[in-house]
């Protein structure tokens, strides 16, 4: 408690007050961007409509034993309508038949990048530096500038949208643009919760957030469906991709404090397998936390190289990860009021406040916009506002699975462990995932 | 008398349940806001510094450029250049061991 005025103030609870405040005004301030087009991007589609030419396309599918989801994903490949097309899958020193599965299939576009141990199995960015540099001198390239080849990095299980290459390759008839990155996915959502609560949490993180940081000029690259200028890779280096457990992430950050702007598009997607057990999923955002806390490294880069609101947002962004540490701590004294509560309402102690409401709203208030986001995205497939305002309930909890993870992630960082664990795929419904990518594309053109 | 002995019984143990939950509460939003006063102190004073570095290094070059005007690279179309030299360090290469 401290003095001010003559009254006594709860230092604390106005620190927590003002935490709350900000990171809902910071929710809502993205939301509201992210509804608009930024003015860079209506200039550029203004631009690029009278310049003519095709780039390059060329797939690169890294691989550690996807024997059970690899076929389809080649098989989509091949059929989509593009003029240029190559397909590069990296074999990382598999022990099942990935290499036979691309060996064998009849598509000449389709070609076999092989690793061996002991070079193979040192993380996907590494995998990916030694397909680039593969590429650079390889003739599936040869005569073309590097500024008009354009390559996507896509998972083993990724399937990408029929329309996608129309939506994204016009755009990179701007010279400045270096990387697209498009949406994912889910395509088992309705397998499951944990998995209809990936679809939600991947929803809100490209169409409400990479959507609103196209107007900071700050939008992330992801490992699915990631787009990138080979010219702007050559300036990264021999090496462009890092070391860390979330190679996309750095190498989003790296082309723009090179110069290069990114972009997100929204109306294309790449559909992937969600995880449906828990334990499997901590593994996974242990990975991906433990990666983001390795990107910490960027921070003095991104304050040397970078100005405005590219600059703090990217900060807020590489040093999150504390934020969300923090607030467990929060959430933890959330749920210990809430608990107070619950034993004041049983032994009959309990007063009905204002409080209670006002704790909901902070809670879930602005999950329930997102939830019409949510809708917005879903309704094609018969998801009705009332449900996704309980899935968002439903999302708010889920969250707290992140503070599992990220305690976990801290762990293994403070005792020096940065291994690379893969996270298995299961066999998947064939029917199940192309009914699921076919309601999106109707869904993309409406 | 066995119920009210019962019911203060259940009071008791709430009271006190209460009393943990209560104290456990501030302690946890105590650590959490003396995390929250670092990052934001971190986070502002961080921008802030670059941000007057930046504006400094802005102001010492304009008069340096007026002074001095330098000649424009002649520019060749990306057509004319099929194989591009690559850079073995570009500006935001990552070192690698050797």
């Amino acid at each position: 408690m401290i003095l001010v005025v003559g009254h006594r103030i709860d230092l604390i609870l106005v620190l927590a007050v003002v935490l709350v405040a900000l990171s809902v005004l910071y929710g809502m301030f993205i939301l509201v961007l992210s509804r608009f087009e930024p003015q860079r991007s209506q200039h550029r589609r203004v631009k690029i409509a009278t310049v003519p030419g095709h780039r390059k396309v060329v797939f690169v599918i890294p691989c550690l034993n996807e024997e059970r989801v690899l076929r389809p994903s080649l098989e989509r490949l091949v059929g989509l309508d593009h003029p240029d097309v190559q397909i590069m899958v990296i074999d990382d020193g598999s022990d099942d038949d990935t290499a036979e599965i691309v060996r064998s299939f009849p598509d000449p576009r389709v070609h076999l990048f092989q690793r061996t141990l002991p070079h193979a199995r040192e993380g996907k960015g590494e995998a990916l530096n030694a397909a680039i540099q593969y590429l650079r001198t390889s003739d599936l390239i040869a005569g073309t500038s590097h500024s008009d080849v354009v390559v996507c990095v896509i998972d083993a299980d990724g399937r990408l949208d029929p329309h996608a290459l129309d939506d994204v390759m016009p755009l990179f008839k701007d010279n400045r643009l270096g990387a697209v990155q498009i949406g994912v996915r889910i395509n088992n959502r309705q397998q499951n919760l944990l998995a209809r609560m990936q679809d939600l949490e991947f929803v809100l993180y490209t169409h409400v957030f990479q959507r609103g940081r196209r107007h900071l000029g700050s939008v992330g690259l992801g490992g699915n469906g990631q787009f990138v200028r080979l010219s702007a890779l050559d300036g990264l280096g021999v090496y462009p991709w890092s070391r860390s457990l979330t190679e996309d992430l750095d190498l989003g950050v790296r082309l723009l404090m090179d110069g290069w702007q990114t972009e997100f598009v929204s109306t294309a997607s790449v559909h992937q397998q969600g995880l449906v057990d828990v334990k499997r999923w901590v593994k996974q955002r242990t990975r991906w936390f433990q990666g983001h806390l390795q990107s910490w490294n960027l921070v003095p880069w991104v304050l040397r190289d970078l100005t405005g609101s590219r600059r703090a947002d990217l900060l807020y962004h590489l040093t999150s990860p504390f934020l969300l540490l923090l607030t467990s701590f929060l959430s933890l004294a959330f749920a210990f009021w809430v608990l107070d509560l619950a034993v004041g309402i049983v032994t009959g102690h309990a007063v009905v406040s204002g409080w209670w409401l006002s704790s909901y709203l902070i809670a879930f208030g602005p999950a329930l916009l997102y939830g019409l986001v949510y809708w917005s995205q879903e309704r094609h497939s018969g998801l009705n506002p009332v449900k996704a305002v309980g899935l968002v309930h439903l999302y708010v909890l889920y969250a707290v699975l992140w503070y599992v993870a990220g305690w976990k992630a801290a762990w293994r960082a403070v005792r020096g462990h940065n291994g690379w664990a893969k996270t298995e795929r299961v066999v998947e419904n064939q029917e199940q995932v192309d009914s699921s990518a076919r309601e999106l594309t109707v869904e993309a053109h409406a | 008398m066995l119920h009210v002995f019962a019911l203060s019984e259940i009071a008791s143990v709430g009271e006190t349940l209460q009393a943990f939950l209560q104290g456990g509460s501030r302690v946890l939003l105590m650590i959490a806001m003396v995390l929250f006063l670092a990052y934001l102190l971190f986070f502002l004073s961080t921008v802030s510094i670059a941000s007057a570095i930046t504006t400094w290094h802005q102001i010492r070059r304009r008069p340096r450029q007026a002074a001095h005007p330098r000649e424009m690279a002649p520019v060749t179309a990306a057509e004319d250049q099929p194989y591009q030299e690559l850079p073995a360090h570009g500006r935001h290469a990552l070192k690698v061991k050797s």
